[in-house]
């Protein structure tokens, strides 16, 4: 998760010039799948790749360097998830799949892959909506509290609220497993 | 992926906990991180209309991207190489095989020039083809129904003949002839012409007023050329019972006429004050 984005990448992809496309993809678009997926999106490599055929041709109007780049494309990505929520609550409810009473349930390779990324996400999902965007966004999308303000529309003083709230929910809740886990 | 694999995002997450007077919490951190492992080392395989996207700066960025980033080999190399090296053939030979080349590497969304101009090729195929069964549907009403045959022989001889030669051949339907008699005088009285016998005759004849007088056999033809094969024999006749109160108000211009249409009146004036 590095940025691995060089300046002459980066400038190119800013004035537009196709050649930084490929960079900027490879740069970022790991941190955006890992966004989506910490936020339980079913597709989040479908997601992800709609951001970025949304957001690449319209580089050439982003200022602000490595930062703003970012801002931006997690921008478009945070309006992709709240359309993507919208959409999910228009859609008929599914019930949701209970691994426990399928007796065909073997471990999913993929969860084993990612670490133990299911148990934090099931954590994750018991906090309120905006602490658990404002966490996402400054863990997983290693952005700053004055660019997550600006992608949430809110003050740079409500989102220290808010993740100071999110993480104290956050640390009882993980107590609180680890103390039954035990 | 670990979670501890950059000492700065652990930084990162040191300062957020910190920022949050929650730095002594051992479990949120490692909980943190396991959010950060939600990252992959990876970028996803574009799919096609991404990569097409890429594609289009794939001879800049595949030379870098396997140079500059190791850690990311599958992008690097199975998908921006092979782009990179299919965009400067058409580069270097932007001849015919070249074109060609460009073509396999069309986007999803996007359609080639030659596939619209092979479309607009099928219209016109279409077009020709609906105009052709239209041609022979009107040449079939024509062969079926003898009056279409006539009516159209009848048009094209007016419009073609403006000297009435097929007058003689025209009288013969005797059936359209009386339906015209009633209505060649009123048009006559609309027109304004004094004497409606005159109507069907006098517009046509005015020019050739000397030849009316001279003789009644030239004074036939000029009707055919004003009103086509059927009207020009019939209105002589009507007209000319008319005649004998329309002298008193107009001039003495009609009344030459008069001795000329009588003699064929009698056949003809029974049955039309029938239909008046």
């Amino acid at each position: 998760m590095a940025d691995q984005l060089s300046d002459d990448e980066l400038s190119a992809a800013l004035a537009g010039d196709p050649s930084g496309f490929s960079a900027v993809y490879v740069a970022i678009s790991p941190a955006v799948l890992g966004y989506f997926r910490a936020r339980g999106v079913d597709d989040a490599e479908a997601l992800t790749q709609d951001v970025f055929v949304d957001v690449l041709p319209k580089l050439a109007g982003v200022t602000g360097g490595h930062a703003g780049l970012r801002t931006f494309i997690f921008s478009v990505a945070h309006a992709r998830l709240v359309d993507y929520r919208r959409r999910a609550e228009r859609t008929p409810h599914l019930a949701e799949y209970d691994p426990l009473d399928d007796a065909r349930y073997s471990a999913s390779a993929e969860d084993e892959a990612l670490g133990s990324l299911g148990g934090i996400a099931d954590t994750l999902a018991r906090l309120n909506e905006e602490q658990r965007e404002v966490l996402t966004l400054r863990i997983v999308a290693d952005l700053s509290i004055e660019q997550v303000a600006g992608i949430m529309d809110k003050t740079p003083g409500a989102i220290k609220q808010l993740q100071r709230r999110g993480l104290s929910a956050l640390r009882e809740l993980v107590t609180e497993k680890d103390h039954a886990a035990s | 992926m670990t979670g501890t694999r950059d000492p700065q995002q652990e930084d990162s997450i040191q300062a957020m906990l910190s920022d949050s007077g929650l730095e002594s919490a051992a479990e949120l951190r490692s909980a943190l991180e396991q959010l950060r492992a939600a990252v992959p080392g990876e970028a996803p395989a574009p799919r096609a209309d991404l990569a097409a996207l890429l594609a289009a700066g794939a001879p800049s960025a595949a030379r870098r991207v396997p140079a500059g980033t190791a850690a990311l080999p599958t992008i690097g190399t199975a998908v921006l190489p092979t782009v990179g090296e299919a965009l400067p053939t058409v580069g270097a030979a932007p001849g015919g095989p070249a074109e060609d080349a460009a073509d396999e590497f069309l986007p999803a969304g996007v359609t080639s020039l030659a596939e619209r101009r092979g479309r607009k090729r099928r219209l016109a195929i279409v077009g020709g083809a609906v105009v052709g069964a239209m041609t022979l549907g009107a040449g079939a009403v024509a062969a079926s129904s003898e009056d279409f045959r006539h009516s159209v022989s009848h048009t094209v001889g007016v419009i073609f003949h403006p000297s009435g030669e097929g007058r003689e051949a025209h009288p013969v339907p005797a059936t359209p002839s009386p339906a015209d008699l009633p209505a060649a005088p009123v048009p006559s009285h609309a027109a304004g012409t004094p004497t409606p016998s005159t109507a069907g005759t006098a517009p046509a004849t005015p020019g050739s007023a000397a030849a009316v007088h001279a003789e009644p056999g030239d004074r036939a033809t000029p009707p055919a050329t004003g009103r086509g094969g059927i009207l020009p024999t019939p209105p002589h006749r009507p007209v000319t019972p008319h005649m004998p109160a329309l002298p008193g108000r107009d001039g003495g211009k009609d009344l030459p006429e008069n001795p000329l249409p009588e003699p064929t009146l009698p056949s003809m004036l029974p049955s039309l004050p029938d239909h008046s």
